[in-house]
């Protein structure tokens, strides 16, 4: 890389014209200053050596790191959210020039085969390379100093999508939890860190850089999803993804198994601000003359989940079974006036007979897609791992909650990727063929060789006898061969 | 298990055969052994073949469990629940040839370990209203293990002496299965009054007859048969069928599910391949 020389040495020689007037003499002087007496001082290039583990990521306190981040020169959404640090070993080599010591910075950028050692790149309108804190910064061990710099994740990440010119200089606190949601899609953004060297006069030197891979956002979420149900359980399938990044699925529930019917059963307590079942009143036709309730309009405030609408009658028919005798509380629509409201569901139009009542009427619904936060993950146990599976059981559930899942892929950084559209499902009862046989008066079962009644049936007996004979039998004639 | 006098002396009559068969076998064993070559009774071989002691049969069988066809159920929860297609079953047979009977052929146990599995969507409890699907996303499922112990009586004298590839057989004996009920939740279960479960698992104990027909491959090349000998002792390679009756119906059981496949007015059917050695 080219010497660089700062701005205020510049001026200094402006300056320097001014006063003397000599203006040939003392350009001569700048000019000497400007390409002798740098080259002087870093006669000897600073040399920056890193050191044998290259990277290193550690924690910066609590949470381990993230057990899928086995190469450390890609940082993921996990790496961001948990505030991690990389550790870069240097070894920095400087000759004695009679400063006491020398800076060290270290700047990233995002633009490929952008030099940061260069100050324009660094500053000023065209500047792509931001500043990012680094610990130590200093160099106190002259002339070889053997270091181990930590660099925040999330200050590496802080300006990464910018235009030129914007944010490079590092502000106070760092790069905040918003920098783990600057990438808009999917795929590995390139990232160079590259360190800078400086003395007290204003020279500097950089030469080593270090490409990292930034990735936040997992691969697309699969398509074709149904949400089937069984008996304590709920089994999703999808189709085939074709994205070759996609190493694995995360299954997203609410309520967490277990956890049902609990007023906070997930991660985020604003999911479960509402029982999963609510009751929604609905007229009886009074006031639409009398007809049905199709195209009246419910919707439910909690975003993202599913729940269980009950819809009574309201009026003369069911004003004891409707609790408010409109709507029940947290609960906002309309009622007949068709006036525009954020439809959640319409009341299914084949379930009300004109002139009576929809007592008893139940739907599903579900709202906007809820986020990762929303939407408890279920245990490790429920990560589907291969980007070729298509299906997952969800077990250990129960029966007539209403539950809403999702679907992550993720990569091999295990960062999740857009959740897909959440569906709603209630497990329900199943009638097997052991439970048919049984009610048709099927008496058999209990165990395998189960004993029935009294001793042991005649027929096992027989059986077991024979077997017995032929094992004698056969052990009888390989002694005598 | 009620049966008409005829079935029961039937019955009676294969379980002596099979008793009497195997006792004969077992003592004799030995015998023929020792006089394998000048003995009435012998285990005899040609020249130019490698001993021959066993058979091995790799079977398939269409198989339709007759669970409905237990006069205890009200109802068909076998055929409301898996239709009336038949599945097919996996098996295999070793047969002991410990005895040869000249000019007739051999004689000897056998036993035999099968699997079949039939699969279908369970019905909700509480199914909703058309046009909604009745059924839920749960497979329920009968995994059955026929298993059984004959005597296998094989006229292979029109092979070996009159050159005629077909060897007429004939097995009777006793049979049990192994059968488990259950969903995608693990094995199915009903409450059984009392707080507890019984789980959907047993065992069924019954006879089992069987009438086949092979067919030995060896007179399509014997060169190629006369190397398989010599290579690895196989003697005789046949593809066979044989119609058989698996009583699974609970033989001296107060309970049992009824999990055989055929009868004697409707046999079940088998094929594969068997290979003397």
């Amino acid at each position: 890389m080219p010497l660089q020389t700062s701005p205020w040495k510049a001026l200094a020689c402006a300056r320097a014209r001014v006063r003397a007037g000599t203006v040939i003499a003392l350009a001569l002087a700048c000019l000497a200053v400007v390409l002798f007496a740098p080259r002087a001082a870093f006669a000897q290039t600073v040399t920056q050596t890193m050191g044998t583990s290259i990277l290193d990521f550690t924690p910066s306190g609590g949470p381990s790191l993230h057990p899928n981040n086995v190469d450390a020169t890609w940082i993921s959404y996990t790496d961001c959210e948990t505030d991690v640090q990389i550790y870069v070993p240097l070894t920095v080599t400087v000759p004695p020039m009679g400063f006491a010591y020398y800076g060290i910075s270290a700047y990233a950028t995002t633009i490929s085969g952008t030099d940061c050692g260069i100050s324009t790149n660094r500053s000023g309108a065209t500047g792509v390379c931001w500043q990012v804190a680094l610990s130590p910064g200093v160099l106190t061990a002259i002339p070889v100093q053997q270091a181990t710099y930590q660099i925040r994740v999330r200050d590496l990440l802080r300006d990464i999508g910018q235009a030129a010119g914007v944010g490079l200089t590092y502000p106070n606190g760092g790069g905040t939890e918003a920098a783990c949601h600057v990438a808009a899609q999917s795929g590995a953004i390139p990232l160079s860190l590259q360190f800078v060297i400086a003395d007290h006069g204003g020279n500097e030197d950089s030469n080593v850089q270090i490409g990292l891979n930034v990735e936040l956002i997992g691969p697309a979420p699969p398509t074709g999803i149904t949400l089937g149900v069984g008996e304590g359980l709920l089994k999703l399938s999808w189709t085939p993804v074709s994205d070759p990044n996609t190493q694995g699925f995360n299954i997203f529930i609410d309520p967490l198994p277990g956890k049902e019917g609990l007023s906070v059963d997930a991660a985020a307590p604003v999911s479960d601000a509402k029982p999963p079942t609510i009751d929604v009143c609905v007229d009886e036709g009074v006031i639409d003359g009398g007809v049905d309730e199709a195209g009246d309009a419910i919707s439910i405030p909690v975003v993202g989940m599913c729940h269980q609408v009950t819809v009574y009658e309201a009026g003369s028919i069911q004003t004891t079974a409707c609790p408010s005798n409109i709507l029940t509380s947290g609960v906002t629509g309309v009622i007949d006036s068709g006036t525009a409201v954020p439809v959640t569901t319409t009341l299914d139009a084949s379930a009300t007979t004109a002139g009576t009542n929809d007592a008893g009427f139940t739907t599903v619904v579900s709202g906007t897609a809820p986020t990762l936060v929303q939407l408890g993950q279920i245990d490790p146990n429920a990560q589907v791992g291969g980007g070729t599976q298509t299906s997952a059981t969800i077990t250990g559930l129960k029966d007539g909650y209403v539950y809403t899942v999702a679907i992550a892929a993720i990569d091999n950084l295990n960062d999740n990727g857009p959740l897909s559209v959440p569906q709603c499902a209630t497990p329900s009862p199943i009638d097997d063929f052991y439970s048919q046989y049984r009610a048709d008066g099927g008496l058999a079962g209990g165990s395998f060789c189960a004993l029935e009644g009294v001793g042991i049936p005649a027929g096992t007996g027989v059986f077991g006898l024979i077997m017995v004979g032929a094992c004698v039998a056969l052990l009888r004639r390989r002694r005598e061969q | 298990v009620s049966l008409p006098r005829r079935g029961r002396t039937f019955v009676a009559a294969l379980l002596t055969f099979a008793a009497c068969g195997g006792l004969t076998t077992l003592a004799l064993s030995g015998e023929a052994r020792a006089d394998d070559e000048t003995g009435v009774l012998m285990t005899g071989h040609r020249t130019f073949e490698s001993p021959q002691n066993f058979n091995i049969e790799l079977r398939f069988s269409p198989y339709t469990p007759r669970v409905d066809y237990d006069p205890s159920l009200s109802g068909t929860p076998y055929t409301s629940t898996f239709g009336t297609s038949a599945r097919i079953e996996f098996a295999m047979e070793f047969d002991w040839e410990a005895l040869r009977i000249p000019h007739l052929g051999t004689i000897g146990p056998g036993l035999s370990l099968g699997y079949t599995e039939m699969s279908a969507l369970a019905l909700l409890a509480n199914p909703p209203a058309p046009p909604k699907s009745p059924y839920s996303a749960e497979n329920t499922n009968l995994a059955i293990y026929p298993m059984y112990a004959v005597v296998v009586l094989r006229a292979d004298v029109l092979d070996r002496e009159a050159h005629i590839p077909f060897v007429p057989y004939i097995k009777v004996g006793l049979g049990m299965a192994l059968w488990r009920a259950y969903n995608d939740g693990g094995t199915s279960s009903v409450p059984n009054g009392s707080g507890g479960t019984i789980q959907g698992q047993g065992h069924t104990v019954g006879t089992q007859v069987a009438l086949g027909l092979s067919f030995d491959l060896n007179v399509l090349d014997a060169h190629t048969a006369r190397e398989f000998d010599n290579a690895l002792g196989v003697n005789h390679t046949y593809v066979f069928g044989e119609a058989y009756v698996a009583g699974l119906t609970g033989l001296g059981q107060s309970h049992a599910m009824y999990v055989g496949n055929g009868s004697f007015t409707a046999p079940a059917w088998a094929f594969g391949l068997a290979f003397e050695f």
